[in-house]
């Protein structure tokens, strides 16, 4: 079970150029952290160390009492770019991670419909990626990366090309997901009424370079709906939000 | 019933499609009797189509014997190259080691044209099967190499990415992301490597053939027998025909995922115009 996810002083640079730097963060389990900043801060490069597809120059990540080195399916991440494997059905593009931890074929078929029905894509589960919509194929992403039971869910701005409809529809999918599995999660994301309402915490990134500017808790508790969008004190917080980044 | 009044419009326009596509060729047979007749041209430079059938004709009774020759070596080398070349195209991309080693040799080696290669071969070989086999092998495997290489540069990160956070190792990235991420990528260029495995046949059977299509045309070459010649250029035509239909359609239930609009134009695929 997810414990802790501790980032402490974390420095990543390219090069002489200095990325991201003293990063100290505590992700506890359960939690959904939204990091939010302008474009160009580093807050998909922070996501993709954490998930080890970028280096850190110095400080540690350490999850769960041991220190991350390299991509592993105890942190998977979704995608903003369509990831879905288009030359596999959705049912195969959700077993992938399966057959990789090598989980027998019965236990798999399982957990495939268990993550079908947790999406709303039962019905969809024999056809191609190019037969859904981006929504859609979103959804797939999230079961693929939920079916290896991971300790964490990466989220690199997973919703960002969607149109508002679909996206309101993905992120209360998500939040309730998130509940029945108690899922930990890294939502990076650039939209401020999105990082209201799936965040337990928002994390505001500064830029020149790359820093933790502002923790912000959000007081909306669980089990939101999409009418706290609507309310007068979400977004009264959201003015607020917009004020600390800009 | 809207079935059956669209019914008689969608045959007419299935009629007028196949006269647009006959047009040109029916026209070239007219032109071809129109010229031939009454020894207008020299039989040499273009025999007349009864000439062509004649000879035909008497080819026949060969025909069988050259037609297997030629069909096995062409297939054996198509196949073997292109397993051959895809092979080679994965190795180079996932070892860098063997990059290191054969990626030199491999730039300074291909722009080579591999028909300047045949007396090499004929020192190398000696006369007979073995030069003709490695002839066709080498020429599909650069084709199929290249094309492999290229197509694997471009395979989208995300989906390397995607691999990686779902704890896929390298192995298993090549076999069940690269691969068939791949495949739609190298349809054109298989298609290409099976057309010029004929013409490769061809070069093949002047290294000493002694049974074979190309064989029977280097004779009807040495007898200024332009009608056999004809009869022989149309056989293999025919045969890369086939040879390509039966490659497309192999290939058809491996690419089903991609999108394809047969028929139509690549803009009026996408604005849904004829």
């Amino acid at each position: 079970m997810m414990k802790e996810l501790r980032l402490e002083s974390v420095q990543i640079a390219y090069g002489a150029k200095t990325v991201l730097e003293k990063i100290d963060l505590t992700v506890q389990g359960g939690e959904i952290i939204c990091l939010i900043g302008a474009s160009g801060c580093g807050k998909s490069t922070l996501l993709n160390a954490v998930a080890g597809l970028v280096p850190i120059r110095s400080g540690s990540i350490v999850l769960n009492d041991s220190p991350v080195v390299g991509p592993a399916a105890d942190r998977v991440m979704v995608f903003q770019d369509d990831a879905v494997f288009p030359w596999m059905k959705v049912r195969d593009n959700i077993e992938f991670g399966l057959k990789v931890k090598r989980i027998p074929p019965a236990e798999r078929q399982r957990i495939v419909e268990e993550k079908l029905a947790a999406v709303e894509l039962t019905h969809a589960a024999n056809l191609y990626p190019r037969e859904l919509s981006g929504g859609m194929r979103k959804r797939v992403d999230l079961a693929r990366a939920l079916a290896v039971s991971p300790q964490m869910i990466l989220m690199d701005e997973p919703y960002g090309a969607l149109d508002a409809m679909t996206k309101e529809r993905l992120q209360v999918q998500f939040l309730k997901v998130c509940e029945e599995t108690n899922a930990t999660s890294l939502f990076v994301t650039h939209d401020i009424e999105e990082a209201l309402f799936l965040g337990d915490r928002i994390v505001v990134l500064g830029r020149n370079p790359g820093h933790i500017a502002h923790i912000i808790n959000v007081p909306f508790g669980d089990n939101r709906s999409i009418e706290l969008k609507r309310s007068a004190e979400f977004q009264q917080l959201r003015g607020e939000v917009s004020d600390l980044i800009h | 019933m809207s079935v059956t009044t669209e019914a008689p419009a969608s045959s007419s326009v299935q009629r007028n499609k196949l006269i647009r596509q006959l047009l040109v060729p029916v026209l070239l047979i007219v032109l071809w009797f129109a010229a031939t007749r009454k020894g207008a041209i020299d039989p040499i430079f273009l025999p007349s189509p009864e000439d062509v059938w004649n000879s035909f004709v008497s080819l026949s009774p060969l025909l069988p014997e050259s037609l297997v020759a030629s069909v096995t070596m062409t297939l054996g080398g198509f196949i073997g190259g292109s397993l051959f070349g895809l092979a080679m195209g994965l190795i180079m991309a996932y070892s860098r080691l063997a990059r290191e080693i054969f990626g030199g040799v491999l730039d300074f080696f291909r722009p080579i044209p591999i028909f300047a290669l045949i007396p090499l071969f004929i020192l190398w070989f000696g006369l007979g099967k073995t030069p003709q086999i490695v002839l066709i092998v080498l020429g599909t495997s650069l084709v199929i190499g290249v094309a492999t290489i290229e197509a694997i540069k471009n395979v989208p990160a995300v989906y390397i990415r995607a691999g990686l956070v779902l704890g896929a190792g390298r192995w298993t990235i090549y076999r069940s992301i690269i691969l068939p991420a791949i495949f739609p990528h190298l349809l054109g260029a298989i298609r290409v490597a099976a057309a010029s495995s004929w013409g490769l046949d061809v070069a093949a059977e002047y290294i000493g053939a002694q049974v074979g299509l190309g064989h029977l045309m280097i004779i009807r070459v040495q007898y200024l027998d332009t009608a056999g010649i004809l009869v022989i250029v149309a056989i293999y035509c025919l045969l890369a025909i086939i040879l390509d239909k039966i490659v497309v359609a192999l290939e058809r239930p491996l690419t089903r995922w991609t999108e394809k609009s047969a028929g139509k134009g690549i803009v009026g695929a996408i604005t849904g115009a004829a």
